[in-house]
């Protein structure tokens, strides 16, 4: 054990004084994670602001009533004559809309079929303004038509029987795990490929192999640096992750809805977070130590991440998911996978504690499983680099 | 009385398609050291000698149990290394270019890490260290990153690791390796020192200078098998060193026509 704990803390050594190293161990979780988030609020955000932007839009002889609802959507009033030159501007996509009324144009609720008064609207459906501005003209327009009958009309009354929140979730339940998937993944994989095929690139693993210290004991001492440097890691994206949950909540607006997780949902997600990624990184270790260098060990690395990546984003299709679904525990026994399904039941609200129990049992056994056999792998001759 | 004791080793290595080709050989293997017997004992130090591809380094390599022999076996004072590889990794220092040091860390900390391997108390340690950073003149640069050092001082600190338990067998590959006349020097004093101290050495150099200042005995290999092996005394018999190496050299190719 003693062996063990100075081959670890040589490590964690080396590590910590390279500002570098730290900072990937440290920050670079958090950043990716948190500046992920912030990221994907800040377009979606910006998606839903567009629609209600300004419309360079042009109308002729709307009656009093609407004028001050056109002006406010950016509309200029103009003159009949100039009807084909706008026309001719849509066309071309420089204007965005032009609408014209009648000069009778009446308002009649009962009006004999024909007798309506009807107004032209123009538009180019090729052009992504002009079609929004279409649409929201004709919402605009609707609101002046007479209603038939109404649905839902008690505002106070939540029809909708359905969780609000659920969408919500359901999306964040897809994204997250990727998020944080990534946020560690390329510090988890640098670290372990340095850690071992580094040192047996350039030629110091061996002469810690001609020590006294049992060989073996060389691996568990390597594995247990790494296992703490991405427990560090994966707080760190934990953090990342919890900071920007909320600003990811408002993104759907939420409008006044009680979104929050509770503190045991966190807990569960945190546990989660930390033995998904000793999995990870027992895995990658098994990696760099089969391989001759870091370069090695780099380029075969992602392969997992990519099939993780893949099967995570599978499961975003209802078919797929309730396939998986049907599983059961059996998704939680499978490590790697485990934690992606586990992450995204949790957001979801819908993970029983046995599933959550099960992953952080099996990925901790399976990260065990990877050091022992990576201190088997170092009594053979071919971790020795000659 | 320390004696190490290399019985019958042989070792091969897979040879690929285009070796075999360059080789001219039908061989799936090529034997790097077929079949080596010899002894060295305690104050005295025993040579490995051989013209480049004979097998030193591969002796070497199965002497310091980085890899094992296909067959025979090495004895350190009649203990196998097959048996106690860990037990007998602290009794013996092993000095080779394959060895390398951290290129991240300061001789200093190098020098605690292995400390801490070979189980050195504190007081041992810092005796240890003060004496040969100061034999070596480390002190200057003990606290500059190995990737900053010169090939000569890496060197130094890769030698004074080897030593750094003080162990009874020690056994040095290219030991002046990039060093100046200064530093070979107090190597080859340290060598001597060694010897007297009762200590079993085997050194391995393509430095016929070093040999004929430090080695009682040496043994000549060629193609994987010993050759030749007496006291230098005899070996040489009259002649300088190198004339009796390419003597030796010339002879045995002849034989092997
Ligand atoms: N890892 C290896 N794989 C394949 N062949 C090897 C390996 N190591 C050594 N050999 C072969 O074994 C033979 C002996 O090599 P070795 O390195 O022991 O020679 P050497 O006596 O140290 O030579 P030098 O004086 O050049 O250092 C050579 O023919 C070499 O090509
Ligand atoms: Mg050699």
């Amino acid at each position: 054990m003693r062996d063990i704990l100075t081959i670890c803390k040589k490590e964690i050594r080396s590590a910590f004084s390279d500002k570098v190293i730290l900072a990937q161990i440290v920050l670079v979780p958090f950043i990716i994670v948190f500046g992920y988030a912030m990221l994907m609020a800040a377009m979606t955000d910006g998606a839903m602001t567009d629609e209600d932007t300004q419309f360079d839009g042009y109308y002729v002889n709307a009656p009093a009533e609407m004028e001050s609802v056109f002006k406010a959507m950016g509309f200029q009033e103009t003159s009949a004559s100039e009807v084909d030159s706008i026309r001719k501007d849509i066309t071309a996509k420089t204007k965005d809309i032009l609408l014209v009324f009648p000069e009778d144009f009446k308002i009649v609720p009962n009006a004999d079929e024909g007798s309506f008064s009807d107004v032209e609207m123009w538009y180019n459906s090729s052009s992504t303004d002009s079609l929004n501005a279409s649409s929201t003209v004709r919402e605009v327009l609707s609101g002046f038509q007479p209603v038939a009958f109404t649905i839902n009309a008690d505002t106070n009354t939540k029809y909708d029987l359905g969780d609000e929140n659920f969408m919500m979730r359901r999306f964040l339940g897809t994204l997250l795990p990727v998020m944080l998937m990534v946020g560690i993944f390329s510090v988890m994989m640098n670290l372990a490929a340095e850690c071992i095929a580094g040192d047996k690139e350039r030629g110091f693993l061996n002469t810690m192999l001609i020590s006294p210290v049992k060989r073996s004991h060389i691996a568990f001492g390597k594995s247990l640096f790494l296992f703490v440097a991405v427990t560090i890691g994966g707080i760190s994206a934990f953090i990342g992750l919890v900071t920007s949950l909320p600003r990811m909540a408002s993104i759907f607006g939420a409008e006044g809805s009680t979104f929050s997780y509770s503190a045991g949902t966190y807990i569960q997600l945190f546990f989660v977070t930390v033995t998904s990624v000793f999995a990870f990184a027992g895995f990658l270790l098994l990696i760099s130590a089969v391989s001759k260098s870091v370069k090695q060990a780099t380029t075969l690395s992602p392969i997992v991440m990519m099939v993780l990546m893949l099967a995570g984003m599978l499961t975003m299709q209802d078919s797929v998911n309730k396939a998986v679904e049907k599983l059961g525990l059996v998704n939680a026994a499978i490590p790697g996978w485990n934690g992606i399904n586990a992450m995204k039941k949790i957001v979801e609200l819908d993970c029983p504690s046995e599933f959550v129990l099960v992953t952080c049992l099996v990925n901790v056994a399976f990260a065990v499983i990877c050091a022992l056999i990576i201190g088997k792998m170092f009594e053979n001759e071919k971790i020795v680099n000659v | 009385m320390h004696i190490l004791r290399a019985e019958n080793l042989v070792k091969s290595f897979p040879l690929s398609e285009k070796q075999r080709k360059a080789l001219d050989t039908k061989d799936k293997r090529k034997v790097a050291v077929g079949g080596i017997s010899f002894e060295a004992k305690s104050g005295e130090v025993f040579g490995i000698l051989g013209p480049n591809g004979a097998g030193k380094t591969t002796t070497m390599r199965m002497l310091s149990t980085l890899i094992k022999p296909d067959s025979g076996d090495v004895f350190y004072d009649d203990r196998s290394i097959k048996d106690h590889p860990e037990s007998i990794r602290s009794e013996f220092a092993f000095l080779t270019t394959d060895l390398k040091l951290d290129e991240k860390s300061t001789a200093n900390e190098m020098f605690d890490f292995f400390a801490g391997l070979y189980h050195l108390t504190k007081e041992q340690a810092e005796q240890r260290k003060k004496e040969l950073f100061d034999r070596f003149a480390v002190n200057s640069f003990a606290d500059t990153k190995i990737k900053k050092l010169s090939q000569g001082m890496r060197q130094k600190v890769s030698l004074i690791i080897s030593v750094i338990h003080d162990p009874n067998f020690i056994i040095f590959y290219e030991p002046t390796n990039g060093l100046d006349i200064i530093a070979a020097r107090e190597v080859r004093d340290f060598i001597i020192n060694m010897k007297n101290e009762g200590k079993c050495l085997i050194i391995s150099t393509h430095l016929f200078d070093l040999v004929e200042k430090v080695c009682d005995r040496a043994a000549f290999i060629m193609d994987g098998k010993i050759v030749a092996n007496d006291t230098l005394e005899n070996l040489m018999n009259g002649r300088s060193l190198e004339d009796s190496f390419y003597e030796i050299y010339t002879a045995n190719m002849e034989k092997e026509g």
